[in-house]
Parts: C-alpha cells; sequence; structure tokens
C-alpha cells in the first residue's frame, strides 16, 4: 500500500516530468517562445519595418507584397504574376528589444529552385545589435530565365540569433586587478591571453600607450599606467582612465553606451589628441570623460 | 535487514537526486529559449503566363478555312491559277497574364518555289475593344490604311489585327504543291508562344 509520502513524491515527479517536457518542446518547436511571452526581457529580436518594390518602370505586370506577422519574427512575402528578369527588393529593419545583446549566427537561404529563382541577402552574419539598436537589410529576388510558366516557387530565410548578457565598462580598479593576479595567483576574470593580446592592439592603435618585452614587462607597465599615485599630475590621471577605456573598447564591453553623446572610440581618440598636443588646460575635461565612461556599470 | 527496509531507507536520496536532474533539465530547457532567438522570412512567388489565340479571322474572297480546336492555327487550301492572291484577316488576343511582344515569319516547305509568290503584311493595334471598322468589318483591300511596324507590343487582354495579302507572281511555274506558314510569335524574355495561318496551295 502506498503512503502518503510516496503518493506526495510521485505527484511532483509527475509534474515535474510534465512542466520539463512542456518546456523541451518549446525550445524544440519555437525557441524564441520565450522571448514573445517577455518581450522587454531577455533575447527578442523582432523586425520592425518592411518595404518592397520591384525594377518595373514603364508597365505594372508582377506585383510584390511584403508583410511583418504579428509575432513580429517573420516577414512574408507574395510574389505574383512575375516573369523572367523580374526582380523585387524588400527593406528590413531588425530591432533588438530585448536587454541583452543579441549576435546574429548564421543566415540559412532554403532555395530548392536556384536555376529559377535567385535570392540574395545582406550578410549580417557575425553582426551585434545592441539592445534597441536598429539594423536595416536588403533582401533581392530575381527570377532567372530557367522560370517556368504558371508555377510556384517557394524560399525560406532563417536567421539565427544567440544573446549574450550586455557586458558594462569596468573601472580602474577592476583592470588592476586582472594584470595583479598575475602576481598574486589569484583568479583573474580575463585571462592573461587575452589581456596581452588586447595590450598588444592597444600598442598598435594608440598613439600614446606602446608595451614591450615580455608579458610580465608589458602588464607591468599597465599596472605603473594604471596606477598613477597619491600625488600624480592631471596628465597621468588621464592616461590611467584612457588606458582603462582602451582595455573596456578593445575587449567590447563598451557597444552601445555613450557620455554626453559620445563613444569610446571617439572618447579615446579626443584624449589621445589632447595628449599629443599637450593640451593641458583640457586634461581634466577628458580625464572626467573616460572616468564617467569607466564607471557606466557601477 | 528486509529488502523491504533496504528500499525503504534509500527512497529519500533516489528521489532527491532524480528531482535535482528533472529540476536542472528543466531550467536547461527554459534557458534555451531564454538566450536563442530566431527571425524568418518566407516566401512564395507566383510566375505568370503567356497566351495568345487567334480570335477572329476572314479571308478576302472567301474561300473557306479551317480552324483548330485551341484557336492556334488557321488553315487555308487553295488550288492557284496566274494571278491567284488572297487576303487573310486575323485578330490575335493576348489572354495570357503579362504583355507580350509579337513578331512573325514566314517559311515554306518548299524554297525552290518561295520566289513566286508575294506577300505583305499588315499590323494594326493594339486595341483593348473591337477594332476600329477601317481596320477590320471595313478593311479596304485597294487602299489599305497605314500600318504599325513589328515588333509590336501587346498588353494583357488587347487585341492585334494582321491582314496579309499573298499572291502568285506571273508567270507560274509548272505543276508543283507548297505549304506557306505565317508564325506570329509572341515572347516576353524566354518564353514564347506562336499562332499561324497554313496556306497550302496547289498548282494544278
Amino acid at each position: 500500500m502506498m503512503t502518503m509520502k510516496t503518493r506526495t513524491t510521485t505527484a511532483i515527479l509527475l509534474t515535474l516530468i510534465t512542466l520539463m517536457s512542456i518546456g523541451t518542446a518549446f525550445a524544440l518547436t519555437s525557441n524564441s517562445y520565450a522571448c514573445r511571452t517577455t518581450c522587454y526581457t531577455n533575447c527578442d529580436v523582432i523586425f520592425t519595418y518592411v518595404n518592397s518594390y520591384d525594377n518595373e518602370i514603364e508597365k505594372d505586370v508582377a506585383h510584390t507584397c511584403a508583410w511583418i506577422t504579428s509575432c513580429k519574427h517573420t516577414i512574408k512575402i507574395c510574389v505574383t504574376n512575375a516573369y523572367p528578369c523580374y526582380e523585387a527588393t524588400i527593406d528590413y529593419t531588425i530591432k533588438n528589444i530585448g536587454n541583452m545583446k543579441a549576435h546574429i549566427n548564421k543566415i540559412t537561404i532554403n532555395n530548392p529552385n536556384p536555376e529559377a529563382l535567385e535570392i540574395s541577402i545582406t550578410n549580417h552574419e557575425c553582426t551585434w545589435i545592441t539592445p534597441c539598436e536598429k539594423i536595416n537589410g536588403q533582401l533581392t529576388l530575381h527570377l532567372l530565365e530557367e522560370a517556368q510558366q504558371c508555377h510556384t516557387y517557394e524560399f525560406e530565410i532563417t536567421i539565427e540569433l544567440s544573446c549574450a548578457e550586455l557586458q558594462h565598462p569596468r573601472t580602474i580598479g577592476f583592470w588592476k586587478n586582472q594584470f595583479s593576479a598575475l602576481y598574486c595567483k589569484d583568479t583573474a576574470q580575463v585571462n592573461s591571453d587575452t589581456l596581452e593580446k588586447i595590450l598588444d592592439e592597444i600598442s598598435t592603435e594608440s598613439q600614446i600607450f606602446n608595451f614591450t618585452g615580455s608579458r610580465k614587462h608589458k602588464f607591468q607597465q599597465a599596472l605603473d599606467i594604471l596606477n598613477p599615485g597619491f600625488k600624480s599630475n592631471m596628465k597621468d590621471k588621464l592616461k590611467a582612465q584612457l588606458l582603462a577605456l582602451w582595455l573596456n573598447y578593445k575587449i567590447g564591453w563598451t557597444t552601445g553606451y555613450t557620455v554626453e553623446g559620445m563613444t569610446a572610440y571617439q572618447i579615446i581618440q579626443g584624449s589621445e589628441a589632447a595628449l599629443l598636443n599637450n593640451q593641458t588646460k583640457k586634461f581634466e575635461y577628458w580625464k572626467n570623460l573616460c572616468d564617467g565612461f569607466n564607471n557606466l556599470g557601477e | 535487514m528486509t529488502k523491504r527496509h533496504h528500499y525503504r531507507q534509500h527512497t529519500p536520496k533516489l528521489t532527491t537526486l532524480i528531482l535535482t536532474i528533472l529540476l536542472a533539465l528543466t531550467i536547461t530547457g527554459i534557458s534555451y529559449t531564454y538566450w536563442t532567438d530566431t527571425l524568418n522570412i518566407f516566401g512564395t512567388i507566383r510566375t505568370g503566363n503567356i497566351k495568345i489565340t487567334i480570335d477572329n479571322q476572314k479571308l478576302i474572297p472567301d474561300i473557306g478555312y479551317g480552324k483548330t480546336p485551341n484557336n492556334k492555327t488557321v488553315s487555308v487550301s487553295a488550288t492557284i491559277t496566274q494571278g491567284w492572291e488572297i487576303w487573310v484577316g486575323i485578330i490575335i488576343k493576348n489572354k495570357g497574364t503579362v504583355p507580350v511582344t509579337i513578331n512573325y515569319e514566314i517559311t515554306t516547305n518548299n524554297p525552290p518555289y518561295e520566289t513566286y509568290f508575294g506577300n505583305d503584311t499588315y499590323f494594326y493595334g493594339p486595341y483593348t475593344t473591337t477594332p476600329p471598322n477601317a481596320v477590320w468589318d471595313g478593311f479596304d483591300v485597294l487602299n489599305p490604311p497605314t500600318e504599325e511596324t513589328p515588333p509590336i507590343d501587346l498588353p494583357v487582354d488587347n487585341i492585334l489585327v494582321v491582314w496579309q495579302k499573298l499572291w502568285l507572281k506571273p508567270p507560274p511555274p509548272e505543276a508543283f504543291t507548297i505549304t506557306i506558314t505565317s508564325e506570329y510569335k509572341a515572347t516576353l524574355g524566354p518564353w514564347h508562344e506562336e499562332v499561324a495561318v497554313m496556306y497550302y496551295l496547289d498548282k494544278g
């Protein structure tokens, strides 16, 4: 005879199995379900605009229409009375309405009739879309000479995205910890290989910083700049904040952020110009901008 | 310790393990949905078609004709003698879904005798409705109106009137037979369709 405890356990197990099955089923069949129901959180990228036109100038023979479906994740295109050499163009806009940055991993064009229909689409692969950012694309359909009369051609394009937590810029303190970790045997959040690679890139692109020697030497040089000391002058303070901003920029944690309408790279350019031209009166201004940017995540 | 006892002792641990695994799987499934998204573009393209037919025909003089059921070919048969001539008028209609361009070509099955025949072909149109009296019902073979020069664009549902005069030049040769084909070709890019008037002529 089953005890009360066994019955309760069985009931919980059954409930969990059911929930898991439902969750898995949604994940497999509609991997954007969660995004659709929680439009202002998480990973949610939608179509916000679509417009179609064609290459007909004098005669209006074929007709192309395109619309975004109610779920906003699909564009449907319908071309009627098409003929060889007919070309339709569809402009669209994609918007990230989630709060994570989205990466377009892959675009798949499923065209079973390439001999009759040529399809080309803007290559968005490897593109990041930050929250609230819009990107525009264009799809072109071209009916070739092999197209048959009274025929229906279908195609499908899939744009696969994955989302990642939106990284924010880090402070000077954070970066000091990363370089210090080499000595303290501590666990750094950014590994040493990455740090060295970033320093090398900064050396190439910057007109102010140049890190040379072994990894240890480079890290020590970075630490010296990031640690200007208590009695340091404004120039050294600016260089410290500038290096932290360079590090944030090169690791990709400044994407989507601005301070006083300026991107990280614009502030970097401004700061370097001030240092190169020895515009001492502007050092504090640029230092504050760099500082402000590096503290955006705080 | 009995087997039953042993089982009861391990039940809580087993249950916890199963619950943990299930919970982890559930969270994994939900996380997957939260961290990915997909956009789709679906397209359907339907193509049009070319279709032209001979909607009406007239012969001057009216010696009778044959016509295929699909209105693609008009056939004229005649035994010809010196001074023979005929006017054949046809109305070509664009019954397809796309505009076409009309051109024509005359061929024979007996090239050595081609030179004994003369032809003039007159194109009128395109018209959206019934053709004007001067080019159809009241067509004057002695004074034909000014014609259009092919290739001629024929929009959907429009008609084109074609009159063709064919005659035997003097002096006629000895007995022969010849089939002369006047083919009217509608094209749009690589798509095409034809209608024709065929003359089966026999010189006795």
